[in-house]
């Protein structure tokens, strides 16, 4: 297994240099100069060609990803951005927090209740509580984010002076938005559960559970959701990605300065070192989690842990 | 195997939410050392919450809360000018002298010299020190406009030859150009820092600035908030000296970063904001005259327009007047007034609004290109023109999204289509200058001093290096008029008046729309103060405190 | 030779297995309700132009914010526009990006995803690896990128909405085939030397589409919804035409004053979820192998 994760740290280094490179690209053929962005209305073409020489930007495709994928991955300098000159390390930072904050509370909302509503729904399949669940779990998918953000502002800040309208600060802050925001998570983690466990209830194994005699609480949790957990986790895995993005909707109504409200501005403003470097940090973020759920993967799934062994035997092996 | 893969199950969710814990108590912990850095004299954590007392601090000091649409992201000197920046600006900076009324104020600038046409003397206060306690003299002025020119940022600097100081409180301007009004302009462009603190920031001011003016930065949540506190070591002691944008009535200024519209609505509702120039049009009722509140409403320097490319080669209006009439005599003015600002404006009379002290009063009355379908109908048929495919290149926004669709489907009733293309505002900043990028452009524009400035802006052939107007019209009646209108010795009603009908005939661009500014308030605000650019400044508002 | 007689063979028992599934289906009222749904949404975008009762870019600024009445049942707009007529209009742009876009990244999906999965090893790394690159970009970041850099317009949007949503599908597909694969009638179908192909197609995909369906049909009403966010930072489809999403952030500067700019609009997309659930639902029961008898 340390193999194993060593051996996927190690290939984290191609991803790497590939988010760079693929972003790189399409940023690259983004109209728009910056330089003349950054000048403004007016400038000459001379102080244009200047501040491109400055910036760099004068020179071909190739050169400039060298020089840039030399800057991050040698000397280790996420760069400066173009238009405030303060250094993107420090930015992605100070705004990291709270995306990790939001993101974290809201998967932990996720699992905790849209993992049970999901069991619920699938244990008691076309009763009465399959359908609330499911009614639940849909409101969640096709009610839009900011609707759901301010009619909760309304009912919790203004009318009930509850929670705080806006703005970051103490663990009241968030709960609006951590709500607002796992919402949607909640429900598609609902679906999937049910869906996954509808699926191994109906297997031979868990057939065999119950002919054996085994009470309905036992054949459900030793055996249907075990074998049920890797598209749940999977989603798991992706919602966390998505939300390290940054829930830009949310991030907006609640005026948190977030991640997501950073990279959009940079993106709208070519400011490439803030869109270049913030994209690369948010991937190493997000690799190390789907590496987690990997591992947890081999970890629930004894056949797939069991094939890394063997394939570790073998290349022992084949190594003697 | 079963029972090894159930224990295993119950182990792995046990990680997950225990991580997930972990992570979470990680995430917070780096939130409260941010706390800790920053405690200083800065405010509880809960002061920009829904507590209708938001306007005293704790220790019982007097505060405002000023709600802003916009992120200024960076506040140092020498960024450039955005929505956000402006509203932060005089409560951040001092300049050499502000304008109000049209009229020039030294505020650093104790006087000034002209010494030839293109060359003046100003002379700062000699006991002028920033909040780090540096006395700033003539050198940190030079310095600050040079680095404002080396930044290039604030695109006004260009006419400027030299900057130097030639005494310890005597500086001197050499430009280039100089028409009328620009002295003023210039002088109230570039912010001032001494050099000793500007050198000392370890990010350029982007956070902290050091400045000469009454309230420090001691508080900046990039994207959130930033707090002012009132110095007790204000450089200006005379008050009779004290221009509007030094005063300095409130011991706190608190700027919250509010971008969506509703909320902002909602901040000032519940009292976690006190003022916001940003009210969407539409939430005007809710607090014009209601217990508590009052709207003031100010008319925007900013006039919106539409352009028309007359590049030769690539322009569809090129050298084709009745194909521009047409246009502007299906665009119905009024309907954009009550369509994309709820009826909080004006309609254009003119390539600008009557903000302008040089505004020529006998235009409110003039026709207009005033609706009539029939005529567009006729001139559109004159006009010759075959492909009624048209570009409308707009900046992305609520507002000006609005516009064009209204636009839109003013000109589909003379048979004209129209492709709304929304940029972002600075690619459209870029695009402006190419003409194969638009045909007709939303465009809006203002300036601190005189009307004919915005004419400047647009129609100076001098400013722009492909050496037409804004819609690369290269018309030499039309730039010999403007000259004249800007002339320092021939700016007067009549010049004014054969450059704008000159305009208006060619229709090579036409005013659209001014909007308000409803400057919403509780009435914990007295009186509310405005800079030259509409914008609230707190210092100088005047309070009600209990 | 051999080949020809198989795709042979397979359209048979193709053509057995989907009568047996509609069979299924029919079955299945809240499947067929979600299907009827669905299929009235599209005859109402295809008649749109005969039956909406207004011009969708007739403007009348006395009937701004005009609440629902007889003359317009889901009132009139931010302009006074009659909302139904706009919503009817909208259903073509909004159900062609969702379902396009969708099935585009989802068709992407599946074939990598069935590799990746079933082949595993040195294959499955490399997809897995060039997966890792894209999915690692959060998604909405990503569109937002390639909306930028390859502007707005109907084919642009469906471009920067689907690339975003391949990985998912990939991982999903991936996820259960692996579990799958180590089955006994996947050994088993090996053992008897059945060709790659036909053991992803037969045997592989169809045991592991559930989820893959149950996302499908999300993915549409996500996607729908994505189209809203591109269209309100100025990507995406442009006005007039109008679309579900674009009129959903339209209306929420007024979401207090006028809920019914919102809720109508929103009532919509939720529809169209709910329908493609319900279907998706049904689907699956019916496609599982494992409910043949």
């Amino acid at each position: 297994m340390a193999r194993y994760i060593l051996k996927r740290l190690l290939l984290m280094i191609p991803v790497m240099l590939g988010i760079a490179i693929l972003i790189f690209t399409i940023m690259y053929f983004c109209p728009g100069d910056p330089a003349a962005l950054m000048l403004g209305a007016g400038a000459t073409q001379v102080e244009i060609a200047q501040k491109r020489i400055e910036l760099g930007l004068d020179q071909p495709y190739f050169i400039r990803l060298l020089q840039y994928l030399k800057q991050v991955f040698i000397d280790l300098d996420l760069g400066d951005s173009y238009f405030y000159g303060t250094s993107v390390a420090a930015g992605i930072m100070s705004r990291m927090r709270y995306t990790l904050l939001i993101a974290l509370s809201s998967m932990g909302l996720q699992i905790l209740i849209g993992m049970p509503l999901g069991i619920v729904a699938a244990t008691h399949r076309n009763g009465l509580a399959d359908r609330i669940c499911m009614m639940i779990a849909l409101l969640g998918v096709s009610i839009p984010g900011f609707w759901l953000a301010l009619m909760m502002v309304v009912l919790f800040s203004v009318k009930l002076g509850w929670l705080p309208l806006y703005g970051v600060g103490g663990i009241q802050y968030f709960i609006l938005p951590v709500i607002a925001n796992s919402f949607a998570g909640i429900a598609t983690q609902a679906r999937q559960t049910r869906s996954s466990m509808l699926e191994v209830i109906r297997s031979d194994y868990v057939a065999t559970a119950r002919a054996k005699g085994l009470s309905e609480r036992e054949v459900l949790f030793k055996h249907a959701l075990p074998n049920a957990l890797i598209p749940i986790i999977t989603i798991v895995g992706n919602g966390m990605g998505m939300m390290l993005g940054g829930a830009v909707v949310i991030e907006n109504v609640f005026s948190i300065p977030g991640i997501g409200s950073y990279m959009m501005s940079a993106i709208n403003g070519r400011d490439y070192p803030i869109v270049l470097s913030g994209v690369l940090v948010l991937g190493v973020t997000f690799s190390f989690i789907m590496l987690l759920v990997d591992i947890i993967y081999a970890f629930v799934d004894p056949r797939i842990k069991a094939n890394y062994e063997r394939k570790a035997i073998r290349r022992k092996k084949s190594a003697a | 195997m079963k029972k090894q893969a159930k224990k295993t199950a119950s182990k792995v969710i046990a990680v997950i939410l225990t991580s997930i814990l972990v992570l979470m108590c990680f995430a917070g912990c780096g939130d409260a050392k941010q706390g800790q850095d920053s405690d200083g004299s800065t405010s509880a954590p809960n002061s920009s919450g829904n507590q209708p007392d938001s306007t005293t601090a704790p220790s019982g000091e007097s505060k405002v809360v000023v709600g802003l649409a916009h992120d200024p992201q960076n506040i140092g000197p020498f960024q450039g000018m955005s929505p956000g920046r402006i509203g932060i600006l005089y409560t951040a900076y001092e300049f050499l002298a502000i304008k109000e009324g049209g009229e020039m104020y030294g505020v650093l600038m104790k006087d000034y010299k002209k010494i030839d046409d293109l060359t003046y003397n100003c002379e700062i206060y000699d006991y002028i020190y920033d909040q780090a306690g540096n006395h700033l003299t003539a050198e940190d002025v030079a310095f600050s406009y040079n680095s404002g020119i080396e930044y290039g940022n604030l695109p006004k600097l260009r006419s400027i030859n030299s900057v130097e100081a030639i005494s310890e409180y005597v500086v001197q301007f050499k430009f280039d150009t100089l028409s009328i009004g620009d002295l003023g302009a210039l002088w109230m462009e570039c912010p001032i820092v001494t050099k000793a603190a500007f050198e000392a920031s370890a990010d350029q001011m982007a956070t902290d600035p050091i400045t000469t003016t009454a309230y420090k930065c001691t508080e900046f949540v990039s994207g959130s908030k930033m707090v002012f506190t009132k110095t007790d070591s204000y450089w200006q002691t005379d008050e009779s000296k004290l221009q509007n944008t030094s005063k300095h009535n409130v011991d706190v200024i608190e700027f919250d970063i509010i971008p969506d519209g509703s909320q902002l609505t909602n901040a000032l509702k519940t009292g976690a904001i006190d003022v916001t120039n940003w009210l969407s049009d539409v939430d005007v009722e809710d607090f014009m005259g209601k217990d508590g509140f009052d709207v003031t409403p100010v008319p925007d320097n900013l006039t919106y327009f539409l352009v028309y490319n007359c590049d030769e080669e690539q322009g569809a209006f090129a050298n084709n007047k009745e194909f521009r009439q047409a246009i502007a005599y299906a665009i119905d003015l009024q309907q954009i007034v009550d369509g994309a600002f709820d009826g909080n404006g004006n309609i254009a009379k003119t390539w600008g609004n009557t903000n302008y002290a040089d505004y020529v009063e006998s235009w409110l009355d003039e026709d207009y290109y005033d609706t009539d379908l029939d005529k567009a109908r006729q001139l559109l048929a004159e006009s010759g023109v075959s492909d009624l495919n048209i570009n409308l290149m707009i900046v992305s926004g609520d507002v000006t999204t609005k516009i064009a669709t209204i636009m839109q489907a003013q000109l589909a009733q003379i048979g004209v289509t129209v492709n709304i293309n929304p940029y972002d505002a600075q690619l459209s900043n870029t695009y402006k200058y190419q003409p194969e990028q638009w045909d007709l452009m939303l465009d809006q524009a203002g300036s601190t001093s005189y009307l004919v400035n915005v004419w400047k802006l647009a129609w100076d052939r001098s400013g722009y290096k492909h050496d037409g107007a804004m819609n690369f019209v290269k018309d030499d009646q039309l730039q010999s008029l403007l000259e004249t209108a800007m002339d320092v010795d021939s700016h007067d009603d009549a010049s004014m008046d054969a450059f704008h009908q000159y305009l208006k005939e060619q229709c090579y661009g036409i005013g659209l729309a001014q909007s308000m500014t409803n400057i919403a308030h509780t009435t914990k605000i007295s009186k509310i103060v405005v800079d030259a650019r509409g914008q609230t400044t707190p210092g100088a508002c005047e309070y009600s405190f209990k | 030779m051999r080949h020809k007689e198989l795709t042979v063979e397979t359209r048979i028992k193709k053509e057995g297995q989907l009568t047996q599934v509609m069979h299924r289906l029919r079955k299945n009222k809240l499947a067929m309700a979600g299907l009827y749904i669905i299929l009235i949404l599209i005859i109402v975008a295809i008649l749109s132009p005969f039956i909406a009762p207004y011009d969708y870019t007739k403007m009348d600024m006395s009937l701004k914010y005009a609440k629902p009445s007889l003359k317009h049942i889901f009132g009139c707009d931010d302009l006074g526009r009659d909302i139904f007529s706009r919503l009817m209009y909208g259903s073509r742009a909004s159900l062609s990006l969702g379902i396009i876009a969708t099935l585009v990244s989802t068709f992407i999906g599946i074939i990598i995803g069935s590799v990746a999965g079933y082949y595993g090893g040195k294959i499955d790394n490399v997809i897995m690896r060039l997966l890792d690159v894209i999915q690692a970009i959060p998604g909405m970041l990503l569109s937002i990128a390639i909306s930028a850099a390859l502007g707005s317009g109907f084919i642009n949007t469906i471009i920067a909405l689907a690339i975003g949503g391949v990985p998912m599908t990939v991982r999903l597909l991936r996820g259960s085939i692996m579990t799958i694969r180590n089955q006994e009638y996947i050994e088993a179908a090996e053992k008897i030397n059945a060709t790659k192909l036909r053991i992803i197609s037969r045997h592989i995909l169809p045991n592991s589409i559930a989820p893959l369906i149950v996302s499908v049909t999300m993915g549409i009403g996500n996607t729908i919804l994505m189209a809203a966010s591109l269209s309100y930072i100025g990507l995406g489809i442009q006005p007039p035409t109008p679309e579900w999403g674009a009129m959903l952030s339209a209306g929420k500067p007024v979401i207090e004053k006028y809920p019914h700019l919102c809720i109508f609009p929103g009532l919509c997309i939720m529809v169209v979820v709910l329908a493609f659930n319900m279907l998706g639902d049904g689907l699956r029961d019916a496609l599982d192998p494992k409910l043949k008898n």
